[in-house]
């Protein structure tokens, strides 16, 4: 596949190609569309630039040695970014706490960090959900930001959809579960 | 003592293909290699990242180009000094114990400074050790 086809690829079909044919070109877009975010989201963590660099490194390479054991190539992000946190704590480069955070937490967190190490953690975290919801199904998507980060309630999320209050929260329940279904992989 | 490549780069320009050919040298010859670029003296965190996001690029391509992305051995020194790049260069070198062996010259009008075309004359490589 030339690299020009592959700028339009869907993220699953890089992953499937690289699985299946070990396509170097296909990896390498992957490693072009989520390098910047990762090594922001590492250099949260680790608190400086050059661990953040090796970590990314390190991930990226991981991540091509293990592809195969990815079973649902639309979670690629989020397993990327898991193999980042693990090697940040493992490394004991890692700044900030493990700490594991329900996802209760992980969509209440913009207004509850206090100190650096949290706010650090919190930052971290957006990164990582904010990606989560990328790859969400467009609908599911907005749904999530017009009540999370746009602050709507389901009174308004009713008339904004048409759509009774019982839908609206099981449209937010249904899409909050898949993004804690994709954080947990 | 270990070989020692320098690699000057300005983060703004195009170092892909010069950076896989200064890769497969360290390779042959165990050497290591030094990245080394100046940024602006009054620059801001978003100017260190770039650097840093620059070399990732170049990663990037020098794995999915040619080397199958897998570890390797090469050792790398990530040096960003502050100010005109011949300066901080010349600054650096000078510091440095470790005798640099071969030059990855980047071929762009604006590193062919003056000064710097003396700086690679004081370093008395011969010029088949001079990568352009």
């Amino acid at each position: 596949m030339r690299n020009v086809d592959l700028k339009n690829q869907s993220l699953e079909v890089l992953v499937i190609n690289f699985q299946n044919t070990k396509d170097n070109a296909s990896f390498g877009e992957l490693y072009d569309r989520y390098y910047s975010n990762l090594f922001a989201y590492c250099k949260k963590i680790t608190g400086n630039r050059e661990d953040a660099y090796d970590i990314t490194t390190n991930t990226f390479i991981k991540a091509s040695e293990k592809i195969n054991q990815l079973s649902s190539p639309e979670l690629f992000p989020s397993w990327l970014f898991r193999i980042a946190h693990n090697i940040c704590m493992d490394s004991g480069k890692a700044k900030i706490k493990n700490r594991t955070i329900a996802l209760d937490g992980l969509f209440n967190i913009a207004d509850t960090a206090k100190g650096v190490d949290e706010m650090m953690e919190k930052e971290a975290m957006l990164n990582q959900l904010e990606l989560l919801v990328n790859s969400l199904d467009p609908k599911e998507k907005e749904i999530l930001v017009e009540k999370y980060l746009n602050k709507k309630s389901v009174a308004e999320l009713q008339k904004q959809y048409n759509l009774s209050a019982s839908a609206i929260k099981m449209r937010l329940s249904r899409a909050r579960n898949k993004v804690a279904a994709m954080a947990t992989n | 003592m270990k070989n020692r490549i320098l690699f000057p780069f300005f983060y703004q320009s195009d170092n892909r293909q010069r950076y896989v050919e200064t890769l497969e040298i360290a390779k042959k010859t165990n050497a290591e290699v030094v990245l080394f670029t100046s940024i602006s003296e009054d620059a801001k965190e978003e100017e260190f990242d770039n650097v840093y996001l620059h070399l990732l690029e170049l990663n990037g391509f020098y794995q999915t180009t040619q080397n199958d992305w897998r570890t390797n051995n090469i050792q790398f020194k990530r040096v960003i000094g502050k100010g005109d790049m011949s300066m901080s260069l010349q600054s650096y070198l000078e510091k440095s114990d470790n005798p640099t062996k071969i030059v990855a010259r980047p071929s762009y009008p604006k590193f062919n400074t003056p000064v710097l075309k003396k700086l690679l004359e004081k370093l008395s490589i011969p010029p088949n050790m001079i990568v352009n």
